[in-house]
C-alpha cells in the first residue's frame, strides 16, 4: 500500500491524532520518508498541535476551593431519596465484595453445621461403649470425688472415710429432692406419637437404662423410634440388642419379629429368616412367621439353602466373631 | 515512588465518590478542573464564562453521579457536559447578541463567534494567539478540535458526542487545521510560523 501527496493531505491530521490503522500509518509514515514537501506540511501541523498541548495546566486554586465548597453544598442538599440510593449502593458495593460473600457463606455453614451437631448428638451420633451401671454411675463418682476434694482437703481422713462421708451427703441431697429428673416413658411415647423420634428415641433409651418395670417396653420403643426415625440399618442393631437383653419375654419376640422384618427391608433375607424360625416355634407368631419364611424362602431359596449368608451380613455382622445363627 | 492516589483511575475515583468519598471529588477536581476550565475557555472565548461554567459543570457532575455507568471514560462523560453547558451558553449569547442587534437597528448576526466579540468575551487585542487562532474555525470545527485536542476523546467517541459520521469528524479535523494554519499566518507567533 502506497500512498501520494493528496493522499497523504487528507490522512495527515488522522496521523497526528494516531487515528490510523496500523496499515495507512505506516504507509503515511513510509511516504513522509521520501516526500520533503508532506514532511513539512506535517511538521508545521506538529507544531500548531504542540501549541495546544502547552497551555493545559492545574487550575487556580480560587477555582478549586469554588468547586469543592459546591460539592459540598450540593451533597447537603441532595433529595432524601437520591441519599439513601448511595447509602444502598455503598451498602450493596460492600456485601457485593468476595470477602462479604464468603464471610456469610463461612457464618451459614457454621450456624447450619451446629444445627446439624446438635440433631446429630440427638438422634444418630454413634454412642461411646458405655454399659448402664457406668453411665449412672461416672458422673455420680466424678461429683462424690470433686466433693471430697472440696469439702475434705485434710489429709487427715482416709479416702475411704471421705467418700463414706460424701456418700451420706449426696443421700441426703438426693432425698430433698435434688435427685436428677429422669424422663418417664409416657413423655417418651408423647414424642414418638407425635412424631419427633430422634428425641423419642434419646428419651426411650433413658428410661431403658435407668431400669423398672418399662425398660424393656422401653429399649423396644427405642428401636421402634430409630426405625421410624433413621431406617432400617439403624434399628435393626438395635431389636437385636433388645432380643438379647430380654430374652424370655415377649418383647424379645416382639423384637425378633421387628428385627425380621427390617433384615428383610435391609435384603439381608438370611438374618430374617433365622429370626423367623425361631418365632415359628411359638404359637403365637408361628402363623405369620411361617407365612413370612415362605415369601423369604422364595425370593432365596438357594441363599437359604447354601452357605451365603456370611455374603449377606453387613461388614459389621461380618465382623462379630459369634454369628447370628450361633448367638440363637 | 508511584503516588497510589495519582495511580487510582478516573472510573475507580468516580466509583468511591459515588460511595460518599469526597476525597475521590477532590482528585478528580484537582485532575480535571484546569482542563475544563481551559476547554470551555476556548469553546466560549472568555475566562470569566469559563470560571462560572467549570463550576457549573462540576456541579452538574455532583448531580449526575449516580447516571454514570463507566460506558465511557469518565473524562469523556464530563466533556460532554460541559460541552451541553457551552452550547446552552452558546445559544443564549446568539439570542443576546440578536436582540440587541435588533434593538439597535442592525443586521441580525447569527455566528457564534460574532455573538461572542459582540458580548465582549474576547476582545482581539485581549486574546492570546490561541484564542486568536480558534476564533477562526467554525463551530463545528472548533467543537471537534476541542473534544479531540483538550480531551483527548477519539474521533469515534467525538462521532458518538456530536451525533455525525466518523468521517464528517475527520473531515472537520482536518478543515480545523487548515484554518489554524492560515490564521497562524495572520498574527505574529514564532511557534506558528509557518
Amino acid at each position: 500500500m502506497s500512498v501520494n501527496c493528496e493522499q497523504f493531505d487528507k490522512q495527515a491530521v488522522d496521523l497526528l491524532y494516531d487515528e490510523l490503522d496500523e496499515l495507512s500509518a505506516s504507509a503515511a509514515l513510509r511516504h513522509l520518508h521520501h516526500c520533503s514537501r508532506c514532511l513539512s506540511i506535517y511538521d508545521k501541523l506538529k507544531i500548531t498541535k504542540e501549541q495546544f498541548d502547552a497551555p493545559v495546566q492545574q487550575a487556580e486554586p480560587e477555582l478549586l476551593a469554588k468547586v469543592i465548597a459546591l460539592e459540598q453544598r450540593a451533597r447537603a442538599s441532595l433529595p432524601w431519596t437520591e441519599r439513601i440510593g448511595r447509602a444502598v449502593s455503598v451498602l450493596a458495593e460492600y456485601a457485593m465484595r468476595p470477602q462479604s460473600a464468603m464471610a456469610a457463606v463461612l457464618l451459614l455453614m457454621v450456624a447450619t453445621s451446629f444445627i446439624f451437631v446438635r440433631e446429630e448428638e440427638d438422634s444418630s451420633k454413634p454412642q461411646p461403649a458405655v454399659s448402664h451401671e457406668q453411665r449412672s454411675e461416672a458422673p455420680n463418682t466424678s461429683t462424690k470425688n470433686a466433693i471430697i476434694a472440696k469439702v475434705y482437703p485434710s489429709e487427715e481422713m482416709t479416702n475411704q472415710e471421705r467418700k463414706n462421708r460424701v456418700n451420706v451427703l449426696v443421700n441426703e441431697a438426693e432425698s430433698l429432692g435434688l435427685k436428677q429428673r429422669l424422663p418417664n416413658y409416657r413423655e417418651a411415647m408423647t414424642a414418638f406419637q407425635a412424631g419427633r423420634y430422634a428425641t423419642a428415641e434419646q428419651l426411650f433409651r433413658q428410661v431403658a437404662l435407668a431400669g423398672g418395670d418399662k425398660s424393656a417396653s422401653a429399649a423396644l420403643q427405642e428401636a421402634h423410634s430409630a426405625r421410624n426415625g433413621s431406617g432400617c440399618d439403624r434399628a435393626a442393631p438395635l431389636y437385636r440388642a433388645v432380643f438379647h437383653k430380654y430374652s424370655g419375654s415377649t418383647v424379645e419376640l416382639e423384637a425378633r419379629w421387628h428385627s425380621a422384618s427390617c433384615y428383610r427391608a435391609l435384603g439381608k433375607n438370611a438374618l430374617a429368616a433365622v429370626q423367623l424360625r425361631v418365632l415359628s416355634k411359638n404359637a403365637a407368631y408361628r402363623a405369620r412367621a411361617e407365612k413370612a419364611l415362605a415369601a423369604v424362602a422364595a425370593i432365596t431359596t438357594p441363599a437359604l439353602s447354601g452357605s451365603s449368608d456370611s455374603a449377606e451380613k453387613s461388614p459389621s455382622e461380618n465382623s462379630n466373631p459369634k454369628s447370628e445363627e450361633t448367638s440363637e | 515512588m508511584n503516588n497510589p492516589k495519582a495511580a487510582t483511575s478516573d472510573e475507580m475515583l468516580m466509583v468511591r465518590y459515588k460511595r460518599g468519598d469526597s476525597s475521590a471529588f477532590v482528585a478528580l477536581t484537582e485532575r480535571y478542573c484546569g482542563k475544563i476550565f481551559l476547554y470551555i475557555s476556548w469553546y466560549l472565548g472568555s475566562d470569566k464564562r469559563a470560571f462560572e461554567l467549570t463550576q457549573s459543570t462540576f456541579l452538574q457532575l455532583v448531580r449526575s453521579a449516580a447516571t454514570f455507568r463507566h460506558e465511557s471514560r469518565f473524562l469523556t462523560w464530563l466533556l460532554t457536559i460541559a460541552r451541553s453547558l457551552c452550547n446552552s451558553e452558546g445559544s443564549n449569547l446568539i439570542e443576546k447578541a440578536t436582540s440587541t442587534a435588533a434593538s439597535e437597528g442592525k443586521l441580525i448576526t447569527t455566528s457564534r463567534n460574532e455573538a461572542s466579540r459582540t458580548e465582549g468575551l474576547g476582545a482581539a487585542n485581549a486574546q492570546s494567539s490561541e484564542q486568536f487562532a480558534l476564533e477562526q474555525l467554525g463551530r463545528a470545527e472548533r467543537d471537534v478540535f476541542l473534544l479531540r485536542q483538550v480531551g483527548a476523546v477519539s474521533y469515534d467517541e467525538i462521532a458518538l458526542i456530536t451525533d455525525q459520521p466518523r468521517e464528517k469528524v475527520s473531515t472537520l479535523m482536518r478543515s480545523a487545521y487548515e484554518r489554524l494554519l492560515a490564521s497562524s499566518k495572520q498574527i505574529p507567533n514564532p511557534k506558528m510560523s509557518l
